[in-house]
């Protein structure tokens, strides 16, 4: 899902004309906070949010509907669904996490290098980097993970990897931008060296469009992962990965539909919210 | 944006000035063989990561003691399917068969990768198709409400709709419309994916998410070009706003979308891998998902090949178009 | 070719009207029916018999093409036609599962002319003629398979009861692999049946007057096997506590539904020579626990679980991918046992990992068995190392060893009988197997209108004397 090919902050979105000068942010941008706040809650103390254990149920009480005992049902073995997701939570943000960090780290080094050298460099990395977006992103992700073996480790890693020419292509036109400014041209007649004008000009310029690329991705990294765990490229039961949540109840589906619905409604919200802050910062940046 | 490169190279291109067919022709043999040279390098890139994978389906097989193989067999076996060569050795082999259309054989099936591919790709074609018919309907609608309601809760509705639409996992849109659509009110069927109704559920399940792409770019290019000193006048001089939107407004803002539209491609197909899993349609994206089960490299290979051939020639075509589709550019009309 | 074991597992004459064999159960004589025709017109004939027992037993695998892997092809010397319609089949060695192979799904009789395909045109359904009541219509692999009545097909097996053409006029079968798919079809009424819907939907489905259908085949139970070179299961008293910590009700209850049957064996319990042995492993967890403090793992870890010399108590898992409900299974079994202090891990696997990590892996402890076979003489090829070795006992287990020659040796199924039981008894006291649940082939949902579907020793149904009330 190479959704922020689209999304990335590009110059169109950067100048549009509808500019509220606000100070405050938005209702809708604190109201993302706030989500993004309880899921890092959930990952970090899980046990404070529920009293049911997450990984052995009451076989007795499997498939129970949502309720005042269980708030969002059972599952097939009796587990409380709510619990399941509170403790799921740690383990899909870490995924997502290492795959934007995968992404930035190479993607953006490619880019740089790509930028600052030109030259034989930046036709080489721009051709390795034509050829990642060519290869339609899921799918690359799926030969990866296929490559590397199924856990959701590698569907973590297969994501970054799939990401790696999203940030290059970023990174890239930021750097060249930067490069052709009037201060970057004024260091170097100063006689910078190159590595001072890249480490002191260039990159701070270059990284807040880059940091609003991470967090977007970083909410496509959610759904990249939930995609290949849904195809069963993720990990083992009794872990409860938001998108092996959705896996193991579409079994059920027919008998247990909110086995289904509550956790793709959880992944939806955490990923709309990331979205949100991002596109906020990715405004805020030309004012 | 997606093929960044080839764009950039498009400012340098000869065709935005001078009108000549020769150069124009220059510049698409050029933009021509490069996307050639992406879809090679994509056959190699994707060859050397799968020859990664710990195992194969034909040695699973000769292995399992229930077989009961003598090692001469399996030696024999292996040979056969050319299992027994180098790795590099093995791409040279394959890529160059490839090259004169020669895939190979399927290591689960035994059919000929061609074959396998070839029965699949209608399928995908026509999901993929409907699903990028409608997502531009969708876009469109919401690109000229967004223009065409005042502003109010309503609009803001429909500009923070594409958010939600790309946020919700497309396997959960898809499930939920088999269980309400197809079980709860018998709309389509769901042991025929190929009939319409099944193909219009499932080309939805695709759109809804691709859409939203188009429909932010859409909205943000109407906003552009309603900043522009002509759209302004258009209304003083009091024509309605419909009128405007789609006289004055649409024509700019096409080539940005039709520019997504192409780079969303990615996304369809991609994305078909689960909608045709969920659908049950036998398509690549299924075939994708078989071979993957199966290990079966030859078949997954030429399934992620192709998909990326038709991504780079579809933007290819989008490209080649792209000088003739700028309204700044109308001295290439001449070159028609 | 014969019609294949009744679900009693008796052999029963279909294209071999009769046979004969020698004393020693070396040698075999066929006779077949006349007037037999492959679907292209070709007749059957002796010499097509004995073209088709070549390729299950020899094979060309050097064009890609196996032998039959359940066809006794070790022991195989030669076939060949007497007369016309006599065939003559000749073992180097004992073979009593001759007879009830020739009834296994695997061994199709093909025309000549098929056989004699490589394998790329063998690949072709529409290449492959055979003799059965229906034929390809159309297909597309992976996707569907029409079958049409053949209507001059008039050689069914006489214990099916039904003569002449089948009744249904055609069937088509559509490739749904997506199982939540395969029930929601069902569910909307779409399909006449769906096969190997998830066991715990069945109740929803019996509710909405569904018939639910599980038959079992000939075979193993459903079980774990237990390679006694890995620690901890190098001690039988860990084996014997893993296989009284289990609550194998509590598994069937969840998991499954009445029509599930508990095991009463290793084996299943409509294998002919198969005796209730429950009393060996039923659940006691006191038992178990009191087998594992005997064992001497009696400290505990700071999460609760066993250890002894500093080494925890525990194992992992990989649930098979070959059956639906084997990851709930092993999730349970991992509760019932983690109450014991045993730490047991399950992880999920697909096919390919999966043979690699647990059947091709001399390292992993725990093997999982779904194996059918049409003949109990199966079982002296899995248990040392003369075959599988399925519990890594090598030769080291004297009496496994004797009674392995034993059945292997046997010249009549009533000699081999008792045989059986006394070997189940050995397996299970050493507890080199955990016997789970009776397994089924298949799950299916039918529609209440289909009637008269029929299955054979393997769980393969037969369509010929089904038929379906317009309603």
């Amino acid at each position: 899902m190479t959704t922020a090919a689209v999304l990335s902050p590009d110059p169109l979105t950067a100048t549009r004309p509808l500019t509220r000068a606000r100070r405050r942010p938005p209702i809708t941008v604190l109201l993302s906070f706030g989500v993004i706040v309880v899921v890092l809650a959930w990952s970090l103390a899980p046990g404070l949010f529920t009293r049911h254990d997450p990984a052995v149920g009451v076989p007795d009480d499997k498939f129970t509907a949502p309720g005042a005992e269980y708030w969002l049902g059972t599952d097939h073995l009796g587990r409380d669904l709510l619990a399941r997701i509170i403790h799921g939570t740690a383990s899909s943000i870490t995924s997502a996490l290492i795959a934007v960090a995968i992404g930035l780290v190479v993607g953006g080094a490619l880019g740089l290098l790509s930028g600052y050298l030109g030259g034989w460099v930046d036709v080489v990395i721009g051709r390795a980097v034509e050829v990642l977006l060519a290869i339609p992103g899921f799918l690359l992700a799926v030969v990866v993970v296929t490559a590397l073996g199924y856990d959701t480790r590698n569907a973590a890693i297969a994501t970054g990897v799939s990401a790696v020419a999203v940030f290059a292509r970023l990174m890239r036109a930021e750097v060249l931008r930067v490069r052709t400014s009037v201060f970057i041209e004024a260091a170097r007649l100063n006689g910078g060296s190159s590595a001072y004008i890249l480490s002191r000009h260039i990159l701070p310029n270059a990284v807040r469009p880059v940091v609003s690329l991470a967090i977007l991705q970083f909410g496509v990294a959610i759904l990249v992962i939930a995609g290949l765990a849904f195809l069963g490229y993720g990990d083992p039961p009794p872990a409860s990965d938001w998108g092996l949540l959705v896996a193991d109840g579409r079994e059920h589906l027919i008998r247990a539909p909110w086995l289904v619905i509550a956790p793709g409604l959880v992944i939806a919200v955490v990923v709309l919210s990331v979205s949100r802050i991002s596109s906020w910062l990715d405004q805020g940046r030309t004012r | 944006m997606s093929t960044t490169a080839v764009l950039a190279d498009s400012t340098a291109a000869p065709p935005a000035a001078a009108a000549s067919l020769r150069r124009y022709a220059a510049f698409a043999a050029r933009r021509t063989a490069r996307a050639l040279i992406v879809i090679v390098l994509a056959y190699v890139l994707v060859f050397l990561v799968l020859a990664a994978l710990p195992g194969d389906p034909i040695s699973a097989q000769l292995e399992s003691p229930q077989a009961g193989y003598t090692d001469a067999q399996k030696a024999q076996i292996r040979k056969f399917y050319g299992l027994d060569q180098p790795v590099l050795l093995q791409l040279l082999i394959s890529l160059g068969s490839a090259l004169r259309g020669n895939l190979g054989l399927s290591l689960s099936t035994s059919q000929p990768v061609t074959t396998v591919l070839g029965d699949a790709i209608g399928s995908t074609l026509t999901l993929a198709t409907t699903a990028l018919a409608l997502a531009v309907l969708i876009a469109a609608v919401l690109g000229l409400l967004s223009r065409l309601l005042g502003p109010g809760p309503l609009n803001a509705l429909v500009r923070a709709l594409p958010a939600a639409f790309l946020s919700t996992p497309n396997f959960v849109i898809g499930l939920v419309l088999i269980q309400v659509l197809a079980v709860g009110l018998g709309l389509f069927s769901l042991v025929d994916p190929d009939s319409a109704g099944s193909t219009l559920a499932a080309a939805l399940t695709l759109a809804i998410p691709v859409s939203a792409q188009i429909a932010q770019v859409l909205i943000t290019a109407l906003d552009e070009s309603a900043g522009q000193d002509y759209a302004e006048v258009a209304l003083a001089r009091g024509l309605p706003p419909v009128q405007v939107v789609l006289r004055h407004l649409l024509r700019p803002s096409l080539l940005p979308t039709v520019t997504v539209v192409g780079l969303v491609l990615g996304e369809v197909l991609g994305g078909s891998l689960i909608t045709e899993t969920i659908f049950g349609r036998t398509g690549i994206g299924t075939v994708v998902q078989k071979a993957v089960t199966a290990q079966d490299v030859p078949v997954l290979l030429a399934a992620v090949v192709l998909s990326a051939g038709v991504f780079v020639v579809v933007n290819l075509v989008i490209d080649l178009l792209y000088p003739l589709l700028d309204p700044r550019l109308r001295g290439t009309e001449a070159t028609r | 070719m014969h019609q294949s074991p009744d679900p009693e597992g008796t052999i029963s004459p279909w294209i071999a009207e009769s046979w004969e064999q020698n004393e020693d159960a070396t040698s075999y004589v066929l006779h077949l029916r006349s007037g037999i025709t492959f679907s292209d017109g070709t007749p059957l004939d002796a010499q097509a018999v004995v073209a088709n027992i070549e390729a299950w037993a020899v094979g060309r695998p050097d064009e890609g093409l196996p032998p039959v892997g359940l066809f006794p092809g070790g022991t195989f010397a030669s076939a060949q036609a007497v007369d016309e319609l006599t065939v003559q089949v000749d073992f180097t060695a004992p073979t009593l599962s001759f007879l009830p192979t020739l009834g296994y799904h695997g061994c199709l009789l093909l025309a000549p002319s098929s056989l004699a395909g490589t394998l790329e045109q063998q690949s072709d359904l529409a290449f492959q003629i055979g003799l059965g009541p229906f034929v390809l219509d159309s297909w597309a692999a992976g996707h569907h398979v029409r079958l049409v009545r053949r209507e001059d097909y008039d050689w069914a097996p006489a214990v099916l009861g039904a003569s002449g053409p089948a009744l249904l006029e055609a069937i088509t079968f559509r490739v749904l692999p997506d199982v939540t798919l395969r029930a929601s079809a069902a569910r909307a009424h779409q399909t006449d049946l769906s096969y190997n819907v998830n066991p715990q939907l069945l109740e929803s489905f019996t509710d909405a007057g569904f018939h639910v259908e599980v038959p079992r085949y000939l075979g193993f139970v459903h079980g774990y096997s237990l390679r006694t070179d890995v620690r901890p299961f190098d001690d039988v008293r860990v084996r014997q506590a893993f296989t009284r910590g289990i609550d194998r009700a509590g598994i069937l209850r969840t998991v499954f539904t009445d029509a599930w049957e508990p095991a009463t064996s290793w084996l299943q319990a409509a294998v002919p020579e198969a005796t209730d042995l429950t009393e060996l492993f039923a659940y006691d967890p006191d038992l178990a626990a009191s087998l594992i403090d005997e064992a001497g793992w009696t400290q505990r870890d700071a999460d609760g679980f066993r250890t002894k010399d500093g080494t925890q108590l525990g194992f992992t898992i990989y649930p098979t991918p070959y059956l639906t409900g084997s990851v709930p299974e092993a999730e349970l079994a991992s509760q019932h046992l983690t109450r014991l202090g045993i730490h047991l891990r399950t992880q999920k696997l697909d096919i390919p990992t999966w043979a690699e990590r647990v059947t091709n892996n001399p390292a992993q402890g725990v093997g999982e068995v779904t194996r059918s076979f049409v003949d109990v003489g199966t079982v002296a090829g899995v248990i040392t190392d003369d075959g599988e070795d399925w519990f890594a006992v090598g030769s080291s287990d004297t009496e496994l060893v004797r009674l392995r020659d034993a059945l292997a040796g046997a010249v009549s199924r009533e000699e081999r009988a008792p045989i059986v039981d006394e070997l189940s008894r050995h397996v299970l006291e050493q507890a080199y197997f955990i016997p789970l649940e009776q397994n089924v082939q298949s799950i299916d949902v039918q529609s209440p209108e289909l009637t008269g579907i029929t299955f054979n020793a393997v769980a393969i149904p037969s369509y010929h004397a089904a038929t379906k009330d317009p309603s």
